[in-house]
């Protein structure tokens, strides 16, 4: 991306974002995602919504925001697929791209969700560690270049967040279960 | 009088909270400003979290400093390394680094320091001129007047917006869903929650902006970057040199300036048809046209003073009638309402304090960003060569804490995950996010002023039309609308193909 942004020498700008292979395309899919999905959605208003009381005008009517939002979405993505900006699909070589960095994303956010999960049972210092070192290793970094950027990224954090703000976390099951960890308990 | 009210705001500000938090807020932007591949929206969205605990004026002020900062910080490396630290920041490599390139780095940096400077002040200046008057007009508008306003802002986002309009319509649509989730306001029924408790009050904003801003540009910054810049800045001392060149250029630089106020209090405008345009009118105003992207100062200096004389312009619509025109002062209005201070005209009356403070704080502002760069400049080029990878990281563990302590749910990070995919499918499709957010901040208030119109007029459609202020809204929304299909099916045809 950072070289992306770059403009070349002459001034001509260089490739963008959605220039590059794997970017290429990738407009549409989104858009039918959203037309099915407002469709899907737009078929539960009745369902979802409650109807307005007796009496009160057809402006209260709590499905309307709803249903005027959706049909929005599904005319805008219908028309948008219909009339793209640039006719093209995405190529064979662009999906194995593409593939490669989407696997890397969702294992970032599984890693994202599962430190999340784990600051109830380790504690937030340990599960931000585990998360830097994750995250790290799927940037790229290996050896000792990953574990003192791991080390480095959790201590400030936790001096940050628990030492300066005092930024409160349930406390973790480790601490009850280890009792030698329980008076490092207020800063992890 | 004047005198007095120069000598509250000055007290306000003065205080040791609010200086600190406007020094913090400058230097971090600046510094965001200066690593390509972030910008002001990733560090505000960070940020926005942590603001919560403050008080209003320290928090908009660390705000404003990261906006303003973020634009003067992003002029280095699109002048040193011709990539432009933020995306606003574009034009100002065409100029700069032919400087740069010259061996003139110190020159077109300080030109550009300057110009800035420029328009950040007289956007100020106009902030405190026009949102006064603006506020006392607006007490004149009617729920209908309010709707067609916020209706206004939305569409301009989207029709004036860069790049596909039926996508960001789209995307529209998802903000303005999305904001109706939860409970309704008048009848206290639930729409759209599935069963799920935590969705009664709605879809945590914060989450969604997190995710859509912070979270998707970690994702980036990780997996498509090689994180590294090369930069080796060779700056001597002077920086002072375009202090006097930038007043050699005072059509260009006025100009720029008014582009920039203009474009800013326009909702949905903005930087980048505000420095597009200037430097177009530049360019065709200069004595020497042939110079432009070859390194010609005006260059520099349209592109730097219209991008800077936004942010404090962008505050009159949001201040005046508590409509934000973008995505960074509608993250602001988040900060307001939790503080419960309702943006409008009853702002300039019942936090008149506040409103004197703020100004004073952006004027400020511009002054203690300018020394910091000059003092600094050789530095703050360092920090483009910090590994973006490692941002990435640093991101990813800041969105932890901000999306889980906002309410200790899981729930909150989750949505924050979902959107920062969402966000960051948007971003390799070149889709803007920054609908999503208007819908969902605007979509509510056209709800609210909506009903109440259509209430108080016994459900009469004509109720937009018989009000002068609404019809006149209404009318532009017709027209932005319709020469934007007319644009679109003109640019179909086979002549402007052959043009092209």
């Amino acid at each position: 991306m950072i070289q992306d942004r770059r403009v070349s020498d002459d001034n001509e700008p260089a490739a963008t974002v959605s220039d590059d292979a794997a970017g290429a395309g990738q407009g549409r899919p989104i858009l039918i995602g959203l037309a099915i999905i407002s469709i899907g959605l737009l078929l539960s208003v009745g369902g979802q919504t409650q109807t307005r009381p007796e009496g009160s005008g057809w402006w209260n009517e709590p499905a309307l925001a709803p249903t005027a939002a959706l049909l929005l979405t599904f005319g805008s993505a219908v028309l948008g697929t219909i009339f793209p900006r640039r006719r093209e699909w995405l190529q064979p070589a662009a999906i194995r791209a593409s593939t490669r960095l989407w696997l890397r994303a969702f294992v970032l956010a599984t890693a994202f969700l599962l430190a999340l999960w784990s600051i109830a049972y380790v504690g937030y210092g340990i599960a931000t560690f585990l998360l830097a070192a994750t995250v790290s290793f799927v940037a790229g970094y290996r050896g000792t270049r990953l574990w003192i950027m791991s080390v480095v990224v959790t201590l400030v954090m936790v001096l940050c967040f628990r030492v300066i703000l005092g930024v409160w976390f349930p406390e973790a099951e480790i601490f009850k279960l280890v009792p030698l960890l329980q008076p490092l308990a207020r800063y992890l | 009088m004047i005198w007095d009210s120069l000598a509250q705001a000055s007290a306000q500000v003065l205080q040791p909270a609010v200086l600190v938090t406007l020094v913090a807020g400058c230097i971090t932007g600046i510094m965001i400003g200066a690593i390509p591949g972030l910008g002001p929206a990733v560090a505000i969205a960070l940020l926005l979290p942590y603001t919560f605990g403050m008080e209003p004026l320290s928090a908009i002020t660390l705000l404003m400093g990261i906006y303003a900062g973020g634009w003067y910080g992003g002029a280095i490396p699109a002048i040193l390394i011709n990539t432009p630290g933020t995306a606003v920041n574009v034009l100002t490599t065409y100029d700069g680094y032919p400087m740069t390139k010259r061996g003139e780095a110190q020159r077109a940096l300080s030109l550009a320091y300057v110009s800035s400077f420029v328009g950040g002040t007289l956007s100020v200046l106009a902030l405190m001129l026009a949102a006064p008057i603006l506020a006392q007009f607006s007490k004149r508008f009617g729920a209908a007047d309010l709707a067609m306003a916020a209706l206004l802002a939305m569409v301009l986002v989207v029709t004036t917006g860069r790049g596909a309009k039926l996508a960001a319509t789209a995307m529209l649509g998802v903000g303005l869903f999305i904001g109706t989730i939860g409970i309704e306001g008048a009848f206290g029924s639930p729409r759209f929650i599935f069963g799920q408790t935590w969705l009664m009050g709605g879809v945590s904003l914060i989450s969604v902006i997190l995710g859509l801003f912070a979270l998707s540009q970690a994702f980036v910054l990780i997996s498509e970057t090689d994180g590294v810049n090369e930069i080796n800045p060779k700056l001597k001392r002077n920086l002072f040199s375009g202090f006097v060149e930038v007043f050699k250029y005072p059509k260009t630089l006025f100009n720029s300036a008014g582009f920039g106020v203009v474009m800013g209090v326009l909702p949905g405008v903005g930087e980048f048809l505000a420095q597009f345009f200037s430097y177009s009118l530049a360019r065709k105003l200069s004595k020497t046209p042939e110079l432009f992207g070859k390194g010609a100062p005006e260059g520099i200096i349209a592109s730097e003073t219209a991008n800077n004389a936004v942010p404090a312009a962008a505050l009159v619509p949001l201040l005046a009638l508590g409509i934000p025109g973008e995505a960074l002062t509608a993250m602001m209005l988040v900060v307001f309402t939790v503080h419960n201070v309702d943006p409008g005209p009853n702002l300039f009356i019942e936090h008149a304090g506040f409103v004197e403070g703020l100004y004073f704080s952006l004027f400020l502002m511009n002054f203690v960003i300018i020394a910091i760069l000059l003092v600094a400049t050789r530095w703050i080029a360092l920090v483009a060569r910090i590994d973006t990878r490692l941002l990435g990281v640093c991101i990813f563990c800041l969105v932890m804490v901000g999306t889980y302590t906002t309410n200790y749910r899981i729930t909150d990070p989750i949505v924050a995950v979902c959107f920062g995919l969402f966000g960051y499918a948007l971003q390799r499709a070149k889709i803007p996010a920054i609908p999503i957010i208007l819908g969902l901040i605007l979509g509510p208030i056209v709800e609210k002023r909506t009903r109440q119109a259509l209430g108080s007029a016994g459900g009469d459609l004509t109720v937009f039309i018989d009000r002068p202020i609404s019809a006149l809204f209404l009318l532009i929304i017709v027209v932005l609308i319709v020469s934007s299909i007319v644009g679109y099916l003109r640019s179909r045809k086979p002549s402007a193909m052959w043009r092209n």
